[in-house]
Formats: C-alpha cells, sequence, structure tokens
C-alpha cells in the first residue's frame, strides 16, 4: 500500500479528532449526606448504571447504621443508652456486639485512650448536637464527677443477646469507629458489586480501591491551620487515610480553642496535638487509632501506634512542628511546612 | 514527489476544520474558571459558571442559601443553618473543592478545573 506525504499529516488530524472526542472525565462523583456529614463516592471508568446502583445501595446502608448507632437516635445504639440511664440491660443484635467487641479490644490495645464509652462527657460538652456549636466549657466539678464513676468499656458485659452496664452514667457513642466501619464495609460492597476502581470518602477518612487509570489515586491531606494541603501522597488498593484534628469541631472561649477530641483521663479536650494522620488497610482501625493517637500526642504516639499496629503515622504538634514514622516519612510528601522547621521522623527521638 | 491534488488539500483542510470545530464542541476543560455544582440530596439543582461577579440563591431544605461568584471562585455568604459551617469555609477556587451545609441539606464543588488531587482527607 502506497501512503501519500499528505496523509501523515491527515493521520494526525485523525488523532487529534479523536482525542477531542474522547470523554474527558472518567471519574463519576456521587454524593449524599450521612453520619452528619458528606460522603463522596468516586467511581473510576465502571459503567455509569453499575457505578449509580452501586451508591445507591451504600448510601441505604450508611442510613441503616447511621440510624442504628447513633447514640441519642432511636435506633439499637440509642436505645442502649436510655436503657443503661434506667439502670437496665438492653437487647444487642450480634452485628452490633461484634462491632462492641472490636471496639473494647482496641480500646485496650490503646490504653484507654481510644473510648466508646464517652457518650455523656461528649453531651456534656454540647459536641452531640450536630446543629449548634457549643459556647462555653461545662462546669468542672460535673465533668469531674462523670470521670469518678468510672468509664471504659471494661464496665459492660454482654451476654445472651443482652448488654449490661455496671455504672448508669456510661452511654456509647462510636463516634471515633463507626466512620470507619460503615466506610469498610462500603468497600466491600463496591467491591462485591464489580466495582474496581473508586474512593470513599466519608467527611474527609476515606479508602480506595484500585487505581485512577494508569496511576495510583493521589490524596492531599488537608493543613490543620494554612489554607490548602500540607502533604500529599499516592494511595494503593485496599488502603485507607484517616485524620483526625482540632479544627473539624470546636468553639473558642476567652482566647482558648475547645475541640471535640476529648482526653478520657481529663474529660477535656486533648492537648497534645492539633492533628493526627494514618495509613492503614483496615479503615476501622486507622478510625479507632487517629482518636487513640491524637490523645496521646506528642510524647506518647509512638508506643500507642505500636500497640495498635499502626506504622504509618503522622502528628502535628500543638506548637505545629510535624513528626512521623520512618514509613509514613517514605510515603508521603510534605507540599507546604507546617507552622514551624522540618518534619522530624520517629527516629530522631530514639 | 508528486504535487498534492485537489483532494489531497481538500482531506487536509477538512480533517483541520473538523479539529477545530470539535475542540470548540467537545472541549469543556479550557472554560476559565470552571463551574460550580450545587447538589440537593444527591441530585445537581445548579450549575454557575465561575465568570462575571454575580450573587446566586439556590433554594435548600430550610431555605435560600446565598453563593457569590467571582472570576475563577465562589463561596456562601448566607445561609439559614444556625452554624454557619458552611459560610466560614470562605473561597473555592481548586478543582474538587466541596463545600457542604449539612442542614440546608446542599453542596458546593468545584468541577471543570484541573484536580490536583482525587480526593481530600481531613
Amino acid at each position: 500500500m502506497r501512503i501519500s506525504v499528505y496523509g501523515i499529516p491527515t493521520l494526525f488530524a485523525c488523532l487529534a479528532l479523536a482525542a477531542a472526542c474522547a470523554p474527558r472525565e472518567e471519574v463519576t462523583r456521587f454524593q449524599f449526606l450521612a453520619f452528619g456529614t458528606l460522603v463522596d463516592i468516586d467511581v473510576y471508568g465502571a459503567d455509569r448504571e453499575l457505578a449509580a446502583r452501586a451508591a445507591a445501595d451504600i448510601e441505604t446502608c450508611f442510613q441503616a447504621l447511621h440510624r442504628d448507632w447513633h447514640p441519642w437516635g432511636d435506633g439499637a445504639l440509642g436505645t442502649i443508652n436510655r436503657a443503661f440511664a434506667r439502670g437496665e440491660t438492653a437487647p444487642i443484635d450480634a452485628d452490633l456486639a461484634g462491632l462492641l467487641g472490636e471496639a473494647a479490644s482496641l480500646s485496650r490495645a490503646s490504653g484507654g485512650l481510644f473510648d466508646p464509652t464517652l457518650g455523656r462527657l461528649v453531651d456534656l460538652w454540647g459536641f452531640s448536637d450536630d446543629e449548634q456549636s457549643p459556647v462555653a466549657p461545662p462546669d468542672a466539678a460535673r465533668i469531674r464527677a462523670l470521670l469518678d464513676e468510672g468509664l471504659g468499656m471494661q464496665h459492660l458485659r454482654i451476654a445472651d443477646g443482652r448488654i449490661a452496664s455496671s455504672n448508669p452514667d456510661i452511654a456509647l457513642d462510636l463516634g471515633g469507629f463507626a466512620k470507619g466501619v460503615a466506610v469498610d464495609r462500603a468497600v466491600e460492597r463496591l467491591r462485591a458489586l464489580g466495582v474496581r476502581n473508586a474512593i470513599v470518602n466519608a467527611g474527609g477518612d476515606l479508602r480506595v480501591i484500585g487505581r485512577h487509570g494508569d496511576r495510583p489515586w493521589r490524596i492531599g491531606i488537608r493543613h490543620p491551620r494554612g489554607k490548602g494541603v500540607i502533604a500529599e501522597l499516592e494511595v494503593h488498593d485496599g488502603e485507607s487515610v484517616f485524620t483526625s484534628g482540632d479544627y473539624e469541631r470546636y468553639f473558642d472561649y476567652q482566647g482558648r480553642r475547645y475541640h471535640h477530641i476529648l482526653d478520657p483521663r481529663t474529660g477535656e479536650p486533648a492537648t497534645g496535638a492539633i492533628s493526627v494522620t494514618v495509613l492503614h488497610r483496615n479503615a476501622a482501625r486507622a478510625d479507632a487509632a487517629v482518636t487513640a493517637l491524637f490523645v496521646a500526642g506528642s510524647k506518647a504516639w509512638r508506643n500507642v501506634a505500636a500497640a495498635l499496629g499502626m506504622t504509618h503515622v503522622m502528628l502535628i504538634g500543638a506548637d505545629g512542628h510535624i513528626e512521623m514514622s520512618p514509613e509514613m516519612h517514605e510515603r508521603l510528601r510534605l507540599v507546604q511546612p507546617a507552622l514551624d522547621d522540618r518534619p522530624r521522623i520517629a527516629g530522631d527521638f530514639a | 514527489m508528486k504535487a498534492p491534488t485537489r483532494s489531497d488539500l481538500a482531506v487536509l483542510v477538512l480533517a483541520a476544520l473538523l479539529v477545530g470545530v470539535s475542540y470548540a464542541v467537545f472541549w469543556h476543560g479550557g472554560e476559565a474558571g470552571g463551574y460550580a455544582l450545587v447538589r440537593s440530596g444527591g441530585e445537581t439543582v445548579a450549575r454557575f459558571a465561575l465568570a462575571g461577579e454575580r450573587a446566586v440563591e439556590v433554594p435548600g431544605r430550610l431555605g435560600p442559601s446565598v453563593l457569590r461568584i467571582e472570576p475563577g471562585r465562589v463561596r456562601f455568604v448566607a445561609s439559614p443553618c444556625r452554624r454557619k459551617l458552611c459560610v466560614h469555609a470562605g473561597w473555592q477556587a481548586a478543582g474538587g473543592a466541596t463545600v457542604a451545609c449539612l442542614p440546608n441539606g446542599l453542596s458546593l464543588e468545584i468541577v471543570g478545573v484541573e484536580r490536583l488531587y482525587d480526593s481530600i482527607n481531613f
């Protein structure tokens, strides 16, 4: 076959034409509200009908979990908390019992820094109201009274399909765990439905499936004080990235910031960090871990991370310095400094 | 080398024209500033080009929220919600940036601008 020299530019023109007509956006985003936050499901490359069906399925699942696990709602957890307050036992299904067993195990491993029994304390601080921010800290004597009663998962007993608490002041709040569990379940559901590449992002905490075409998913981690992102990393199939920060829910009172991550030892907002990020393959564990590591703060996070099996950790201290594990340092790239100089890698402190 | 025939020239001109027209019709990535996509209950309810300066109202569960649009950026400036987190979130300009007003059931996303990140963790 003989091709005219004019065939070559014509061929290029046709290729450019094809490129111009190719679909530009290969990610379809679905959004809904659940767990008091915005949930994004980004699906790459899949059939739109399949992706829409999967997203709708997950929305239904999340709404049901939100109803069942709300500490003060009409669902299973609210029923349990009201029964505890009356000094009674309450029925518990196998799913919730399993979840609380896992939470108890994580709480023990964290030395009690992750504590799902702080519902009354969270309520006392006013952070359980999704609609309104508190304006002042509660009376210190009321905080002390709650702590003196003795909180913690060790006060709970589950047997024969019922749950009991030895302390009527205990109220379960799965705020540092439920979202992670839900994200794990969403990922399982997407995989089961045949979605091969996706991100589930529930209020900033996320887990990924597959890749974005020929590259891994690119994630930015929001700066806890400045604008934009502080760091970026590529996230691979099955990995989750969770962050807890003092900027998510807080109020200012007499020049001091009071945020929603409470230290079970003092009953007050934890003061050892302003942000903690972990990378881990299990979103539920990552969720519990960021809470525990935030409470542990700059002085104690390494031991708590080891106890919880977290190898990839970044902590931004109360004074703005960045610390991270060597494993996280290998994966993450800082795109702007925190509030002081260079990051300190965990090994630097040995 | 033989001189191009009229047919060769016609094919070249036609191909070049098709490329130009196709880019103009199908390629939206070059739209300066992109768009603000407003969703309510998972459905897209409004789409505003981030060009010119204006304020627009978007109906929500509690009442109308007001967006301020300037070239390449957008923000909530008024909302019937109590905590006003959407208003305090300020200007949004980055591709993929999202702000939600949960009580009013609205979310805002910047589209049509190159995204540096697939998702933001916070």
